[in-house]
C-alpha cells in the first residue's frame, strides 16, 4: 500500500468527526491542567502567595514573641522567606506558559529546564529555610507548652541535643517530601519529557 | 502568502476573524495529527483547543512570510508534546476513533486506513510526529528544521521508522 497516498486522500472532516465549533477565540476553553506549564506558574503562583501569608506570620511573631532567641530565628527564617519570595517571583516572571512555535526540541527543552528550575528552587527552600522554621517551631512551641522562657526550656537537660536531632532529622524529610511532592505533580510529565528529548536525540 | 495581519492589529475583530479562518482551513491537517494521538473524542477536543489557544496566544511569533500551515502544525506538535494528555485507558485498537472509522462501510481503502492508523499508534510518541510531517510531504530538511534535529539525522530515524511501520503493517495484515 502507498503510505502517502493513503495518508493524503485521508479527510476525517469527511468521515464525520467533527471539531469544536470556534467561531472566536475567546470561545476557547481547553482543559485545565492540559498545558503543562500553564499549570506550574498557576502553582509557582500559589506558593508565592502562601510563603507571603507565612512570611506576614512570622512578622506578626517577631512583633507579638519577646524572647529573643526566638525573634532571632524567627528573623532568619523570615530574611529567607523573603530571599525566596524574590527569587521565585523572578522565576514566575521567566515561566511563558505559551507554547512557541520554534523547533520541537527547543520546546521540549525550555520546558524541561522551567520544571527543573522549580524543582531546585523547592529542594534549595527546604534546605535553607526549614533548619530555621523548625527551631524557631521548636523554641516557641516549647515555650509556650512548658510556659518557663526560652532560656529555661533550653537550659533542660538534653534539649539542644533533641533540637538539633530534630533540625538533622527533619530538614532531609522535608527535602525528600519536597522533592516527592514535586515527583508526584510533575515527576510523570518531566519523565515524559526527557524520554520524548531522548527519542529525539537518539 | 498570509492573510494574518500585522501585529499592530491583534486582537482586532479583524485580526480574529482572519485567524479563526485561517484556522478552519487547516482543520484538516490539524485534525491528522490529533487523530494520532487522543484517546477520545474529548481528548480531541481538548487537543484542539489547547492547540488553537496557543496559536493564538503566539500570533504574534507568526511571521508574514511564512505558510499558516506549517507554523501552525509547528504550534500542534509542540503543544501536543507538551501537554498533560489523558493516559489511555484502553488499548487503541478499541479506542473511539477506530470505531468511527470501524462502523462505517468497510473498504480496501478504509481498511488500509484503519491498518495505517492503528500501526503510526503503535510507534513511540515522538517518532508519530516525523512520520506524520514525512507523510504530510515535509521534506527531511523541512522535517529537522521543524524538531530541531539534524537533516541527515532526521533521514536516518525517517529510515528506521519507516522500516518498523512496516513491519507493525506485515504483522497486522
Amino acid at each position: 500500500m502507498n503510505l502517502t497516498e493513503i495518508w493524503k486522500n485521508y479527510d476525517p472532516l469527511n468521515e464525520g468527526q467533527a471539531l469544536p465549533d470556534i467561531d472566536h477565540p475567546a470561545a476557547l476553553r481547553p482543559r485545565q491542567g492540559m498545558s503543562i506549564l500553564r499549570t506550574m506558574k498557576r502553582m509557582v503562583g500559589y506558593n508565592i502567595g502562601w510563603a507571603l501569608l507565612i512570611g506576614s506570620g512570622y512578622a506578626a511573631l517577631e512583633i507579638f514573641v519577646q524572647a529573643w532567641q526566638v525573634r532571632s530565628v524567627l528573623g532568619v527564617a523570615l530574611f529567607c522567606t523573603v530571599v525566596g519570595v524574590w527569587h521565585t517571583l523572578r522565576f514566575y516572571r521567566t515561566i511563558d506558559p505559551r507554547v512557541q512555535a520554534g523547533d520541537l526540541l527547543a520546546e521540549l527543552r525550555r520546558n524541561r529546564a522551567a520544571l527543573a528550575g522549580w524543582m531546585h528552587i523547592q529542594a534549595r527552600a527546604a534546605i535553607l529555610f526549614y533548619p530555621f522554621c523548625l527551631s524557631a517551631g521548636f523554641m516557641l512551641g516549647g515555650m509556650v507548652g512548658s510556659g518557663r522562657s526560652v532560656s529555661e526550656f533550653m537550659g533542660r537537660p538534653h534539649m539542644a541535643l533533641l533540637l538539633g536531632a530534630t533540625i538533622v532529622v527533619m530538614t532531609p524529610v522535608s527535602y525528600w517530601l519536597g522533592k516527592w511532592m514535586f515527583k508526584a505533580s510533575f515527576g510523570k510529565v518531566l519523565g515524559q519529557v526527557d524520554e520524548y528529548i531522548g527519542g529525539l536525540e537518539s | 502568502m498570509s492573510y494574518i495581519q500585522p501585529l499592530e492589529q491583534k486582537g482586532s475583530v479583524l485580526e480574529e476573524k482572519q485567524f479563526i479562518e485561517q484556522v478552519k482551513a487547516c482543520n484538516r491537517l490539524v485534525l491528522k495529527l490529533i487523530n494520532l494521538y487522543a484517546h477520545s473524542i474529548t481528548d480531541r477536543n481538548d487537543l484542539y483547543q489547547e492547540i488553537l489557544l496557543n496559536a493564538w496566544k503566539g500570533l504574534s511569533g507568526f511571521r508574514a512570510d511564512a505558510k499558516f500551515s506549517t507554523w501552525l502544525y509547528q504550534v500542534a506538535i509542540n503543544t501536543i508534546l507538551t501537554s498533560n494528555r489523558r493516559q489511555n485507558r484502553m488499548p487503541y485498537q478499541e479506542g473511539v476513533d477506530l470505531l468511527e472509522i470501524a462502523v462505517r462501510p468497510v473498504t480496501e481503502e478504509r481498511d488500509e486506513l484503519r491498518l495505517l492508523y492503528a500501526a503510526i499508534r503503535r510507534l513511540p510518541e515522538v517518532d508519530r510526529i516525523i512520520i506524520s510531517l514525512h507523510l504530510e510531504g515535509y521534506s527531511n530538511q523541512e522535517i529537522a528544521i521543524m524538531t530541531g534535529i539534524k537533516a541527515n539525522h532526521a533521514g536516518v530515524k525517517l529510515f528506521r521508522i519507516k522500516e518498523q511501520l512496516q513491519n507493525i503493517l506485515n504483522e497486522s495484515l
